[in-house]
């Protein structure tokens, strides 16, 4: 499996937790923010440092949808792969025509994480 | 469809100034190579061929790769990579908005919804007619660029993502399948608008087919929950065979590669068939 560079935005330190755990066979380096302004200003610090970005929906300070806005004006080209446990599914939709890669429906197990990841990077 | 583009109501409105969609457009423009200068730049012919075309265009005023064709020089594998290579350099519109600060997402999602409202017609708005024959049909690279930007792959995930809530086994509620039918049928109606200004008479029979089936399954408290997951499914199943044939008039600058084919021709039958059938 291709290693990558991962930047994981989640308000959650679980969160954080399991998807370390989930993400380690395809993990080079795993980067954390806890809400969506330290997930921008991380990205904009090194915008070259991530080939993947987790983005949790609802978090304190700036939501997900916000920063995917955020990160987007700020050039980004990697695929970005919402973390969610939204229950309207229009929500969902109008993510995706925005632009992020793929949706992920929280609670996940490691098996969808990884094959969301490899279909967001056009591994599999 | 309303007769403005997106860029002039969003003018209208005053999301943006003129200023802003003019500077956008150019941007853009001046991101898009000539075709000659692609095929030059890459030595993609040789330069005393190179030379003929020009001189030939320059007697009759045709386009590069008309003169080219007449000239049995514009073959699959040329058009297929100079498109590549055009479409590499060329930056859509809409990420240049964004980018140069004339607009967020939430905003410009929220008046593409307002646009897409006007056009909303309780019947089909598309007439029966049977589609010209298109054998000779032969988009320049800016049709192509247009059709590739406004049926994108994020177009095509997002009616698979609202389809594929439709067919889960734990179907959402009527309420949510009809949002999400309409929320299909507005991507639809945005890339058939395209398509139908460009004349792509293929891909606007199915995308037709599509808004039929669309419209006529709306009110989702009228069927059960497997009646609209199979209408899901042949709905899904048209969208992938609309972009199978997306994908062929992209790398043919044609329709015909993919109408000539028969197993791609007995697909697209089967498909409008099945569309019909439903509808």
């Amino acid at each position: 499996m291709k290693k990558y560079r991962f930047l994981c935005i989640d308000d959650s330190k679980s969160i954080h937790a399991f998807l370390e755990q989930c993400l380690s066979p395809a993990t080079l380096t795993i980067d954390h923010a806890y809400n969506g302004q330290e997930g921008l200003e991380k990205f904009k610090s090194n915008p070259e440092g991530y080939d993947v970005v987790f983005l949790d929906w609802e978090m304190p300070v700036m939501d997900g949808p916000t920063t995917f806005d955020n990160l987007l004006k700020a050039g980004i080209k990697i695929p970005v792969l919402m973390l969610t446990s939204k229950n309207d599914p229009s929500d969902i939709v109008r993510m995706i025509e925005a632009g992020v890669a793929d949706y992920i429906l929280k609670p996940f197990t490691e098996e969808l994480i990884l094959e969301k990841l490899a279909y967001a990077t056009g591994e599999n | 469809m309303s007769s403005r583009f997106f860029g002039e109501y969003l003018v209208e409105r005053g999301v943006i100034s003129p200023d802003a969609l003019v500077a956008s457009l150019i941007e853009q423009m001046s991101s898009i190579p000539l075709v000659s200068e692609v095929v030059y730049e890459n030595k993609l012919m040789d330069a005393n061929k190179l030379m003929e075309v020009f001189h030939i265009q320059q007697e009759t005023g045709e386009d590069f790769i008309s003169v080219c064709t007449s000239m049995g020089l514009w073959h699959e594998e040329l058009s297929k990579k100079v498109n590549e290579l055009i479409n590499a350099r060329r930056t859509p519109v809409g990420q240049i908005l964004i980018q140069k600060g004339y607009l967020d997402i939430k905003l410009l999602t929220k008046n593409l919804d307002d646009y897409l409202a006007q056009a909303e017609i309780p019947e089909s708005s598309v007439p029966v007619e049977e589609s010209p024959e298109t054998d000779e049909d032969l988009y320049q690279p800016g049709i192509i660029a247009e059709l590739e930007d406004m049926f994108d792959e994020r177009k095509r995930k997002a009616v698979k993502v609202a389809l594929g809530f439709i067919k889960d086994k734990n179907p959402p509620s009527p309420a949510q399948t009809t949002k999400l039918m309409q929320d299909s049928l507005k991507i639809v109606k945005t890339i058939q608008g395209l398509v139908k200004i460009f004349g792509l008479f293929s891909l606007e029979k199915i995308l037709n087919e599509m808004e039929r089936v669309m419209l006529s399954r709306m009110d989702a408290t009228m069927y059960t929950a497997d009646e609209m997951s199979k209408v899901a499914h042949s709905l899904t199943s048209a969208m992938e065979e609309a972009w199978t044939l997306r994908e062929s008039i992209s790398q043919h600058c044609s329709d015909k590669f993919y109408m000539n084919n028969p197993n791609s021709k007995k697909k697209f039958d089967d498909t409008i068939s099945e569309l019909k059938e439903i509808s």
